[in-house]
This record gives structure tokens, sequence and C-alpha cells, in this order.
């Protein structure tokens, strides 16, 4: 029954192999967030789009990846895609898979930020004859921006807990690590207790980081001079 | 005479069930300075909303500067205008806002500065050298870095003007853009109005419920009710002769009885 005592020594020692697989859980995070906010942008242009067939098969795609489970899109992409002759890195595999999953989510909170811009302001755009991309890009993304920050915060942070489902295609992020410490020393208590508080320490970083963002981030909008 | 700059044939118009023009027969010439004035929902303000594309038409022909606005020709008929005509007709046109619709996140000179750079692709140096003639024109030389929050409605209004000249539009929209403002802000944006029109000739097309203004500034007045001209003429005509019944009844109740 030792496994009960903390073993502060054992601590010490495990500690910068969890840190090093923490830098790759933060990396599959931050790559996956980069790609979820790409796609999510585009998932919401494209269901903007007065095309109706590309409208609603947008629709059924986002409706589609965000009623399946993301273990199953991960396994997906990893194991059947080589089939079709793409096969990725473990870590590409994972930014692709969250970006795809998240990006399904977050382009319904870029849609209603989108949704939000007064019906003036696309006028006015129309008006001055800007084309559409000029009208996303100078006028209705820079205001949008803002009240998209907290939603899309917590789905950022999500993603960053989800990282440990990556270890079910073998890449070496933080709980994956843990376990193989685990099992080499017979000892599982420090290094998933580890795990936990480097997850909690990062999660309210983000989540103070977010905030902060979100409180300097001028009412108004992405300003341009 | 040279053709009418906008004519409007047959044109018809619905939201939904409501019917706003059912055959509607309009012209303006060039250089003349149009006011419309009657009650609201009478189909003043989607006239101009019409005119810059920011409505579409349910029949009918609308021309500008002699091109078919809402249709273009196409294999040897008329077919409804596609994105690229509407832009290319857009460029007769520039429209003032009720609400202003400013950019809230750009400064007053970008406000004015975004479209000549992005559409007719003017290098930033000439658009703000433009901007400031502008600003100078309405009257805001101080204001150009200024966020249009951090102005007076009437100042704001003003920059609606400069920004909608910047794409230097022979055809001006003013939809209603003194309602919006409180009464000792008026002035200040008509001032801007008239200075415009001393200065340079336009094509103008305001819809307003400044009596005194439109009577002042036009070369004609139309009189609108249920989406048709009830009656039209020059502004001394309309204001102290009118004819029909439904005229007098509006400007009674607009002016007292006192005109």
């Amino acid at each position: 029954m030792n496994g009960f005592q903390w073993d502060w020594a054992f601590t010490w020692e495990v500690l910068p192999m969890i840190l090093s697989a923490a830098k790759v859980t933060l990396l599959a995070t931050l790559l996956g967030s980069i790609f979820a906010i790409f796609m999510g942008l585009v998932f919401a242009l494209l269901r903007r789009s007065n095309r109706g067939v590309l409208r609603i098969s947008v629709y059924w795609v986002v409706e589609f990846i965000r009623s399946t489970p993301l273990l199953v899109q991960i396994f997906f992409l990893y194991y059947v895609m080589p089939e079709f002759g793409i096969s990725l890195s473990p870590l590409a595999t994972g930014v692709l898979a969250l970006g795809l999953h998240y990006g399904a989510y977050l382009s319904e909170v870029f849609r209603s930020g989108i949704d939000g811009i007064e019906k003036g302001q696309w006028e006015a755009a129309r008006a001055l004859n800007l084309s559409l991309l000029d009208t996303y890009k100078d006028i209705v993304l820079p205001q949008a921006i803002r009240p998209m920050i907290p939603a899309t915060g917590n789905y950022i942070i999500a993603m960053f807990k989800e990282t440990p489902q990556l270890s079910a295609i073998t890449l070496l992020e933080m709980l994956q690590i843990a376990k193989i410490i685990g099992s080499e020393n017979f000892r599982y208590l420090e290094p998933f207790t580890l795990v936990g508080i480097l997850y909690l320490v990062f999660s309210i970083a983000a989540a103070y980081g977010i905030h902060q963002v979100e409180r300097r981030f001028p009412k108004e909008g992405f300003s341009l001079k | 005479m040279n053709a009418p700059i906008i004519e409007f044939k047959n044109v018809k118009k619905c939201f939904g069930d409501t019917v706003i023009f059912s055959d509607f027969n309009f012209k303006v010439e060039e250089n003349e300075i149009v006011s419309i004035i009657g009650p609201s929902g009478s189909g003043k303000s989607t006239l101009l909303r019409i005119l810059m594309t920011l409505e579409g038409i349910d029949g009918g022909y609308i021309n500008v500067a002699g091109e078919s606005l809402w249709h273009m020709p196409w294999q040897g008929q008329y077919v409804p205008a596609n994105g690229k005509h509407l832009h290319k007709m857009r460029h007769h046109l520039g429209m003032v806002f009720q609400h202003f619709n400013l950019f809230p996140h750009m400064t007053v000179k970008r406000n004015i500065t975004e479209a000549p750079m992005r559409v007719k692709g003017i290098s930033r140096e000439e658009a703000e050298a433009s901007a400031e003639k502008l600003l100078k024109l309405v009257g805001l030389s101080d204001k150009a870095d200024s966020y249009p929050n951090d102005l007076s409605g009437g100042q704001k209004q003003r920059v609606g003007i400069a920004r909608a000249l910047a794409m230097k539009p022979s055809i001006l929209l003013l939809d209603e853009i003194t309602s919006a403002l409180d009464p000792e802000l008026v002035d200040e944006v008509l001032d801007v109005i008239r200075n415009l029109v001393k200065e340079d000739s336009f094509t103008m097309l305001l819809v307003t419920h400044e009596m005194y203004f439109a009577r002042e500034i036009s070369d004609r007045v139309c009189f609108f009710d249920n989406g048709a001209i009830v009656e039209e003429g020059a502004p001394e005509t309309i204001f102290t002769q009118p004819k029909e019944e439904r005229t007098k009844a509006f400007l009674n109740a607009y002016l007292g009885n006192n005109s």
C-alpha cells in the first residue's frame, strides 16, 4: 500500500518528463486552435452563402462532425485515411481532428457573431461598393471579433482538455507519458496528480488570459486607422 | 433635352404581401435636385434603396445614366443583373443614411478613405489627401483621427456625407439625413448640403421631413402617398398652392395652418 505515500523524490524525478510532454499537449492545442478558427470561419462563411446546395451541404457536414465522437474522428483519420493513401503523423492527425471537430463548434459562434452586425453596416458597405471580401475583412469581422472571444476561448480550453484522446493514436502527450511512467515504476499517484495540476494551472491561466484579451479589446471592434 | 439620368418604368415592388409600388413611373433629369415628401410608409425610402441596389424590384425597368440598373443585356434580351453589373452601376450612386451607418471601428479619416482605397484602388496618400479636403468641406478637419462614437449626431452625419462624396458619385441619395438628429443639430448638416449644391452641380434625390429645406433647395418637389406620386412641381407651387387634397392635408399637418 506504499502507493498512498506521496514521494517527493519521485515527483521531482518525473516532473521534467511530464513537462516536456506538456509541450506536445500545448503544441497540439495551439495548432489545433489555429486550424479550428480557420475551419470555423470557413464553415460559418459557407453557411451564409447564397447558393442553397452549398449552404445545406455545409450545414450537414457541421452537424455530422458535431454529432459524432471526437475519438471516432481521430481513429478514422489515423487508421482509415492511410487506406486512401494519406498517412499523417500522430501530431498532424491530432491537429487535423481537433481542428475539424472544434471548427464545427466554432462555426456556430462565428455565425452568431456575424449575425450580430447591424444591417446598416452591410448596407453602408454595399452603398460604398465594397466587395464581399472587403466587407467581411474590413467591416464585419473586425466588429464581430469581440463578442466571439469568450465562447471561442471556452472551446479552446475544452479542446485543450480533450488532447488526452490523442494518446489513443500514440501521441506522446501528458497523460500518455504519465501512464508510461506509472507502469514502468508501479507508481501512478504522483504522475497522474502532476498531470491534473498542470491541466488545472494551464486552464486557469488560459481563462484569465482570454478574459484579459476580451476586456482590453475595443468595444467598437478591431480598430482600423 | 438629354435623356433623364434616372427613369423608373412601370416598377413594381412588394414586401411579402404588401405592395409598395404597383406601377411606378418617375424621372429625374441630370443635375436636378428633387425632394420627396410624404407620410411614412409611402415608399419614399424604398425608392432610394432600390436605386442604391439595397432592395430589388419585382417588375418594370429602371434606367440610371443610360443603362438599365436591375437588368443587363444578355444574348439579345434583358435578364436580371448579376453582381458585376450592379457593382458597375453603383459607381454612379452615393447614399447618406438616416442612421449614419458609419463604421465605428474606423477613424473618421478611414471611414472616408476605405472605399476609395479598396474599390477604386487609389493609394492611401491620395485617398487621405482627398479625405482632408472633404473634411474641410464639412467643417470637421479637426476630427480626422476621432472615432465616430466620439462625435455628435450632426458631426456623424457630416462624416456620412463626406464618406459618400469620396466615391465621387454623380447621383447623391439622401435618406432622411436629419431625422435622427436633435433639432439644434439639423442646420449644421443642412448647411453642408447647401454649400455642396452651391459649389458643384449634382443630381440629388432627397427624402426629407424638413419642409423649409425642401422648399429652399429643390428644383422639384414630389409628394408621395401609397407608393405613388400624388402631386409634383416647383417647390413654390407645391408649398403655396397645392392642388390635391391629400397634399394639402399633409402640408397642413406638417407646417400648421399658416402656410
